[in-house]
């Protein structure tokens, strides 16, 4: 067993330093701005008071300073004051009365320079009229969106497969959707943050970049011919079992039927028994070995 | 085990008075909040301890998690510790002034468990070497190992924009990975060992760009550098042969990536184009993987002695343009063109020239979006695409040939009644190969990709709320594909979804939620085993519910309930006929079969509004069978007289775990 206790520690010193630092420097560093939060929205706190309350302890509120207040999203008030009504108002709320686009327009009145929403006109979002409000919660002091869950409304075919057998560690938060995917859009397909799916999965699997000796040329072309990303039935997230995905593609060494494995009566089959071809076929990402068998 | 939770203690320890510290700066400019929690978890399980841990640390442990935000007008701070103690814990720090600058450090820690307890007739474990044990058919004399790889990443990024629309980025990170994987060993027999798993991946990344309201643009350099401590392991077998493994080499990539984001254009239109160029490097020579005559047999030495230094190589070049419009008010336009090349410039060598593929791939689209009086949204598109793909070996077999893909998509998209949303889309994909005819005398498979096939997909989705507090979600999918003239191989697939949610705000401080789904996917493969000829079917589905319940304001609103349900079934099977020989072959009833449940239960109890204690309970037990494992045992002699030599991975993934936890949570 190796010790732990040093490494951990270590992080933990780390990490207090790093608190420590970030406090002290704010305490001692910064010029002290003088407008605050709470004088935003007066004319509309008279109604509006738990949005308010909330929309003060926000980051967007501590972050602008004084320097907008409701109206910079909600539009202008002076209809609203007489027919206190949602429609007389940009409002959020699902019976806001506001399609998709217009309330996204009000949060890239700001947020289009970004080069993270570059690609907001060309993503699959907006395509299918899913505001930001979708998915995120403005009145609220973090704006993180909550990973997995948000997505998952919508994905359920996503969510069903974050949760089988075989999985990448989404569930457990270990993997974020938008490690993979980003969100506000890109130029390619499923909105991933890579030219295509092997460069994505190469950003974590290193190990499995080659280039080999002998290579595998589905694997070459793209994991997701033999992988299904979020989740499987299958062991190692595959879109088959080992015996049945393989024969896809090659001739076997024999009919994997129920008389083979361990089992099998007559006769048994060590090339369907426990990972299958996998027993010998252990490279089938390539290999650098100097002698073409990809069995070793 | 005692030393984590030391550390777990020292460090929450230290950081609560920390914390409150920074808490009161006694500048009222200043503001700082956050929260604190400290707590422990016990579990029992039974079974497959690994499978019931595979991302998760279960151990009993004292946990701890963090949370500060700390402001002083535009500046900015935050920390997360979570799961402080534990074998997955992760650390973040950011900060930074809006417009101005930012930072951002994390730490975090990960374990893949496959299987804790696993045997094997080898010595030497996590070695380049392992040998036999005295007996290997013995599996009592075997050696105990815990399948298990433990990652942690390091990271740093830093972003300077000083008020101006010009930004650069600098990032660094390191991804490590520590343990043991599943690997084989199959010169004459077939013996499952351990791969030692010891590497990192080094990256650093480098942006620069502009943010203006017209214009978004930058360019991104990438390097990575992948270093394994183990390029090849050599083994004795149990029936002492010697053999020869190798693992991944190191890896160098290199990546320079541009974007540019044009907005305002006439028709309010945007027009975006990237442009990225990668190039991925190995090297090694017989002696990097220690192959010499020494270590292998004569047979296999005199196929490889002599051989040159490998040099791998491949790049990647991509283009991507896509124009955005809205021509008319009530049309969404967008064509788009991508553009990507891979070249495998790889050294050709010992007959590996067969694999070395490079393709090129074009692929251009138009989306169309008209909205239709009474809240309804038409939208259709077309995508072609087209894949010429090569190796140095040449000629028409496989893999070398092109693949043409044209797919139609449209879709109606209705939400004229206030209370319900209606989605139905329709796609069809049509894709020719050039092997799309194999010659039937040749008992080669075609790869799935490479099959001329048709295929139809119908979604329908529908988001009601009938009533105030009642919201339901229904999707459902079909989809058919048709694989044409496959002598070998796939001939056709089916698969359908459907999902179900409901959600019902019961009264304002509770809510009561549902989901069921189902899965199908039905293939049909013509399979060739020469002399017998025979078609296999499988059918395989998967259930799935859960229920939740969420319970505020009980008890003077002191009170919460949580309360979850979840069960999975899936359930696969495989049918034979159409055997030439006379043979009866057996269809399979147990195909990846298995159930598993989930019940968690959670009570929070806020003890003033600073303080609150959470109590929490979590059963959950998976209950797996499949043919392939049926009558496992970790010596086996086949009936062909192969000896095989199993670890128990997967064998017997079962597992009932009870894990009970009690956080205490301060915020200030």
């Amino acid at each position: 067993m190796r010790n732990r206790f040093l490494p951990k520690l270590v992080v933990s010193a780390w990490s207090l330093a790093l608190i420590t630092m970030g406090s002290g420097l704010l305490g001692q560093c910064l010029t002290p701005v003088v407008t605050q939060a709470a004088e935003l929205g007066a004319a509309c706190v008279s109604c509006h008071e738990k949005p308010e309350t909330r929309f003060k302890a926000s980051f967007h509120a501590k972050i602008w300073q004084g320097k907008n207040d409701c109206q910079t999203c909600h539009g202008t008030t002076d209809r609203h004051e007489k027919d206190p009504s949602k429609q007389t108002i940009i409002s959020f709320s699902k019976d806001g009365g506001r399609t998709a686009e217009e309330l996204s327009k009000q949060c890239l009145g700001c947020h289009k320079k970004s080069e993270h929403l570059a690609n907001w006109d060309m993503g699959a979002h907006k395509k299918n009229d899913v505001s930001c409000v979708a998915c995120h919660t403005i009145h609220t002091p973090r704006f993180a969106v909550n990973q997995p869950e948000v997505c998952f409304n919508c994905h359920k075919d996503v969510r069903s497969d974050a949760n089988k057998m075989s999985h990448h560690p989404i569930i457990e938060g270990k993997v974020m959707c938008s490690d993979c995917h980003n969100t506000h859009g890109t130029l390619t397909k499923h909105m991933i943050n890579a030219e295509n799916n092997n460069q994505l999965c190469y950003k974590c699997h290193a190990e499995k970049r080659g280039p080999w000796l002998f290579e595998h040329p589905p694997v070459e072309e793209n994991c997701a011919i033999c992988h299904t990303p979020h989740g499987s039935r299958h062991e190692n997230l595959l879109v088959e079992r080992v015996s049945t995905l393989c024969q896809d593609c090659h001739t076997p060494h024999g009919v994997y039927d129920n008389r083979s494995a361990f089992s099998g009566t007559p006769r048994n089959d060590m090339h369907f028994a426990a990972r299958a071809c996998m027993n010998c076929h252990h490279a089938v990402h390539g290999t650098s070995n100097f002698k073409e068998t990809f069995t070793r | 085990m005692k030393k984590k939770v030391y550390s777990s203690v020292i460090l929450l320890s230290l950081a609560a008075p920390a914390l409150v510290v920074a808490a009161d700066t006694g500048d009222k400019n200043v503001e700082v909040h956050g929260t604190i929690e400290m707590g422990g978890q016990a579990s029992s399980i039974t079974g497959d301890k690994g499978r019931a841990q595979e991302f998760r640390p279960l151990d009993d442990a004292v946990l701890g998690n963090i949370q500060l935000d700390a402001l002083k007008g535009t500046y900015y701070f935050q920390f997360d510790a979570k799961s402080s103690g534990a074998d997955d814990q992760s650390f973040q720090l950011k900060g930074g002034e809006y417009e101005n600058f930012k930072y951002k450090f994390n730490y975090s820690e990960m374990v893949h468990n496959y299987l804790f307890d696993a045997i094997t007739p080898y010595t030497g474990i996590g070695t380049q070497h392992v040998d036999p044990v005295a007996t290997p058919t013995n599996p009592a004399t075997w050696t105990k190992f815990d399948y298990s790889v433990e990652h942690k990443t390091y990271g740093g990024e830093v972003e300077l924009s000083m008020h101006s629309p010009y930004f650069v980025k600098f990032g660094v990170d390191k991804h490590e990975q520590k343990g043991l994987r599943p690997f084989g060993n199959s010169n004459s027999l077939l013996a499952e060992v351990p791969e030692p798993i010891s590497n990192s991946t080094n990256n650093l990344h480098l942006q620069a760009g502009y943010r203006g309201e017209a214009l978004t643009s930058s360019v991104t350099g990438t390097l990575s550098s992948f270093n394994n401590d183990h390029h090849f392991m050599s083994t004795l077998t149990p029936d002492t042969e010697d053999d020869y493994a190798t693992f991944a080499p190191d890896n160098d990539y290199k990546k320079l990536a541009g974007d540019l984001a044009l907005r305002d254009l006439p028709l309010s239109s945007v027009l975006s184009a990237a442009a990225a160029y990668s190039n991925l490097e190995s090297s090694y020579s017989l002696s990097d993987l220690n192959l010499n005559a020494s270590n292998l047999s004569a047979a296999d030495w005199a196929a490889v002695s002599g051989t040159p230094r490998f040099n791998g190589e491949v790049d990647y070049t991509s283009y991507s343009l896509a124009l955005s419009s809205n021509p008319l008010t009530k049309l969404d336009t967008k064509i788009y063109y991508n553009y990507l090349d891979r070249k495998n410039k790889s050294t050709i060598i010992n007959g590996n020239d067969g694999g070395l593929l490079s393709y090129n791939k074009d692929t251009a689209g138009i989306d169309l979006g008209y909205r239709l009086p009474e809240k309804t949204k038409l939208a259709v598109g077309y995508e072609y695409m087209k894949m010429d793909r090569s190796t140095p070996a040449g000629g028409t077999d496989v893999p070398n040939g092109s693949t043409k893909d044209n797919s139609e998509y449209v879709q109606l998209k209705n939400s004229s009644l206030d209370w319900v949303t209606v989605k139905l889309r329709y796609k069809h994909v049509s894709s020719e190969s050039d092997h799309g005819d194999v010659d039937p005398t040749i008992l080669v498979a075609i790869p799935l990709n490479f099959q001329n096939h048709k295929s139809n997909e119908w979604k329908l989705g529908f988001d009601l709320s009938p009533l105030d507090r009642l919201d339901l979600g229904l999707d459902y999918t079909y989809k058919k594909t048709n694989y044409d003239n496959t002598v070998q191989s796939r001939t056709g697939d089916t698969r359908q979804n459907i999902y179900l949610d409901a959600t019902w705000h019961v009264i304002s401080k509770a809510t009561l939620s549902g989901s069921v789904g189902y899965e199908t996917v039905k293939t049909e493969n013509n399979g060739i085993d020469d002399p017998q000829d025979y078609t296999q079917k499988t059918d395989d589905h998967f259930w799935s519910y859960g229920l939740v319940a969420n319970v505020s304001g009980l008890l003077d609103d002191k009170l919460t309930l949580n309360l979850s349900w979840q069960y999975q079934k899936s359930d696969g099977e495989i049918d034979f006929g159409n055997d030439t020989t006379g043979n009866n072959l057996q269809n399979i009833t147990q195909s990846d079969n298995y159930t598993k449940k989930t019940l968690q239960a959670k009570a929070t109890y806020a003890v003033d509004p600073k303080l609150g204690v959470t109590l929490g309970y979590i059963y959950e037990k998976l209950e797996y069978s499949d043919i392939a494992y049926q009558n496992y045992s970790n010596y086996f002699l086949f009936s062909s007289g192969d000896q095989g030599y199993f670890s128990g991975l997967n064998a017997n993934p079962n597992y009932e775990a009870n894990i009970g936890y009690l956080m205490v949570k301060y915020g200030f």
